[in-house]
């Protein structure tokens, strides 16, 4: 436990240090969800705090809206947008419509400031193709009653949601039943004509891409979900006018128009935020990283999760598994719990410790190393009592004592199997460390997630096969080291060895 | 240091539970110094068991052992084993370790200085007739009776008044055992130790030891000169024994 108190030392002091040579002005850290929407707007407000002096930590690609939310109440994030009806919902967890006055109302008491609407309202819709349109003549969600024979695909939330398609259906009186589909998939089979109507977003990029046709919601059944940067409400009162640089200046349109830049055009968010921001006369400075700069970048914070992580897994599993190896009431039920942290999704893992550790670096890097801990342990608890009893008595019998014994002959014959133990524990450090960008831990799940975002499959390729060709040194290096400290005859013979002889 | 008549281990009224059963009860026995005494019985009598008596691995149910004029201590009993050389049947030499590491290593634990350890060593590999070159290699690379040698070295290491044997040489072929029965007995009569051997072959018994524990029933059968015991063996068993080894 001890190396969790040193890593997590470590980590403050590297973060106070940052903080303190950043010199004049405060650093403040802006989050963002993981759809291109949510990135662009990330990106607007941090560069709007950048042109003004401030130093902004980015947490993009956060996962889901109560990771970034809760980020924002514990002061891992100062600021991010919303939507009104997702604080509605997930937030406050209110079925009846809330007027903007209740929000802001209902986040005050939680410590959240609500800002000025961004002026566009990113509402589901329903889509159809042009071509249908023309043909049908539909314009209006009610006159789909008029159309039973039409295929309904719906985004499987959407279909499950309990302001989803079960309500629309009920509401607007429709004969038709659903299905569900991934909302890729969606656009690229109502193209095809494969299928007839889909949710949409109403800022989608892909509406004018696709020539598709938003129908009129004439009976008002979609809530509205209005775009709002929330900020922590001890922010300077200069920070916070400054986050509203934006308000109320984003049109459906305009908010499509930046969404089709970055999706269709595949044009850096970072620079389609900045030209928008010199419409509002904000030059921002802020330079778009290059996809090498960006590599690199993850790839450090890579390396520097999983090995932290896999380091202090390893000095924690030896030192247990060296406490407990000859005490079999005790060495089975720690190596039962350590099987047990391996059985919890890494995805789960990841998101259990946020109401611990919050967002960002830490929590990945002890998510890691609980999940490191297993293999270490089994393979060095496997080792450490197996060794040839017959050995172990000559040592005895000699005047080894026990400690000599451990570190003179239990220790080094045990060496290729905790070697083995540690290097099936860096693969899984190096893996799971992808998913780390889910709470802000960077890494080169970043890329991944960027691409994935942005249906990218080249930034998907250059983070998976970065981080797979991480794996291959590591193993490589592993390899290398072991051949190094271990003789081979040793390595070779391990199990040999291990077999029982009785004198 | 106790006067040259004093036994070198003596066994009073001893008695070792193991598993269920009594092993051995009433075990009154004396090895002498300065002379290789082997325990010798039937498979299950109890030899291994009463050489670990010695050592400390074991401890008696019944009686008191003393070793070397003293009682085996509760506490450290490492410092204790040290005055004792220890090997084992299959050589038990450490396969991680190279062969002067597997004799050196304790040495070096037990605080002996760089020259101390060389002079030693090479003292015991000369007495061995093994190679210098072998310092450097590891046991797998030794053959059968080269690594035994050594075994032998590495219980000689700290220059143990005491050597206990546990069937030493009992897997290796014929020919190698011979000859390194032959370095054993030059070796003990330069060296003087007091030795105790577990064999289960009497002939290497008669080879190699001046003086015989005999173990059956539960106890001692006979024990006395090697040559006493043979001319007058007390129990059908060692009768065998005898004119089996002795008329081939």
């Amino acid at each position: 436990m001890k190396s969790i108190v040193l890593v997590t030392f470590a980590i403050v002091l590297a973060t106070v240090l940052a903080i303190a040579g950043c010199g004049q002005k405060a650093t403040y850290v802006i989050g963002s969800k993981q759809h291109t929407e949510s990135h662009i707007l990330g990106e607007l407000l941090a560069q709007t705090l950048e042109t003004a002096g401030y130093t902004v930590d980015r947490k993009f690609n956060l996962g889901g809206t109560k990771i970034v939310f809760n980020a924002l109440q514990q002061g891992d994030i100062h600021a991010y947008a919303e939507y009104s009806g997702t604080i509605q919902e997930v937030i406050l967890k209110e079925s009846r419509t809330l007027t903007l006055g209740e929000i802001t109302t209902a986040l005050a008491k939680l410590g959240i400031q609500t800002l000025e609407p961004l002026g566009f309202n990113n509402s589901y819709a329903m889509g159809i193709h042009e071509d249908l349109a023309t043909e049908t003549g539909l314009s209006k969600v009610s006159e789909l009653r008029n159309y039973p024979d039409l295929r309904f695909f719906f985004s499987h939330e959407f279909l499950e949601r309990e302001d989803g398609y079960p309500s629309m259906k009920a509401h607007y009186g429709l004969p038709q039943s659903a299905d569900g589909i991934e909302h890729a998939l969606a656009l690229r089979a109502i193209v095809a004509r494969e299928i007839d109507v889909t949710d949409l977003y109403t800022t989608d990029a892909e509406i004018d891409h696709f020539n598709l046709v938003v129908l009129e919601d004439d009976l008002e059944f979609f809530p509205k979900y209005l775009a709002i940067p929330i900020v922590r409400d001890d922010l300077p009162e200069e920070v916070k006018q400054l986050l509203n640089v934006a308000s109320n200046s984003l049109s459906d349109q305009t908010m499509a128009g930046l969404n089709y830049q970055v999706h269709i055009e595949e044009r850096p968010t970072s620079d389609v935020a900045r030209e928008f921001l010199a419409t509002l006369n904000v030059q921002s400075t802020h330079e778009t990283e290059t996809l090498m700069d960006k590599l690199v970048e993850r790839t450090i914070e890579h390396l520097y999760l999983a090995g932290i992580a896999l380091f202090a897994a390893t000095l924690v599993a030896l030192s247990i598994s060296i406490a407990v190896y000859s005490i079999p009431w005790l060495s089975k039920p720690i190596a039962y719990i350590a099987g047990l942290l391996q059985t919890i999704p890494s995805l789960a893992l990841l998101a259990l410790m946020v109401p611990l550790f919050g967002i960002g670096t830490l929590p990945a890097i002890v998510a890691l190393f609980l999940y490191s801990l297993l293999p270490i342990i089994r393979t060095t608890v496997t080792a450490l009592s197996t060794v040839d009893p017959v050995l172990l008595q000559v040592a005895e019998g000699l005047g080894y004592t026990r400690a000599q014994s451990l570190i003179h002959v239990k220790l080094p014959l045990s060496m290729p199997a905790i070697f083995a133990g540690i290097r099936i524990s860096a693969i899984i450090c190096i893996g799971t460390a992808t998913l780390a960008a889910f709470i802000g831990g960077g890494g080169l799940g970043d890329l991944i997630f960027q691409g994935l975002q942005l249906d990218d499959t080249r930034l998907i390729l250059i983070g998976a096969a970065s981080a797979a060709l991480m794996a291959i040194i590591a193993e490589l290096l592993f390899e290398g080291v072991e051949k190094l400290i271990i003789p081979g005859h040793i390595a070779a013979a391990n199990r040999i060895s291990n077999d029982p002889v009785v004198a | 240091m106790e006067s040259d008549n004093a036994p070198c281990v003596e066994f009073k009224e001893i008695g070792k539970f193991l598993g269920e059963h009594w092993v051995f009860r009433g075990i009154d026995a004396q090895i002498p110094n300065a002379q290789v005494t082997a325990i010798i019985g039937a498979s299950g009598s109890g030899k291994t068991t009463l050489l670990r008596l010695i050592n400390g691995l074991y401890r008696p149910d019944e009686g008191e052992v003393t070793v070397l004029g003293e009682d085996i201590p509760q506490k450290s009993q490492h410092l204790f084993r040290r005055k004792i050389g220890y090997a084992v049947q299959g050589a038990g030499l450490f396969p991680h370790m190279t062969i002067e590491s597997n004799i050196t290593k304790l040495a070096r634990l037990d605080g002996w200085t760089q020259d101390q350890i060389q002079i030693r060593l090479d003292e015991l590999l000369r007495l061995t007739d093994l190679d210098f070159e072998m310092k450097e290699r590891y046991p797998h690379e030794l053959s059968g009776g080269q690594q035994h040698r050594v075994s032998l070295c590495r219980a000689l290491m700290l220059e143990p008044k005491l050597l206990l044997l546990d069937e030493p040489f009992s897997a290796i072929d014929a020919i190698t055992r011979n000859e390194i029965q032959d370095s054993f007995v030059a070796l003990q009569r330069q060296l003087r130790f007091s030795a105790v051997l577990v064999t289960h072959d009497f002939r290497e018994a008669t080879k190699l030891a001046h003086h015989l524990i005999v173990l059956g029933n539960g106890t001692i059968e006979q024990q006395g000169a090697l040559q006493a015991v043979i001319d007058e063996p007390a129990s059908s068993f060692l009768q065998e024994l005898v004119e089996t080894e002795t008329n081939p």
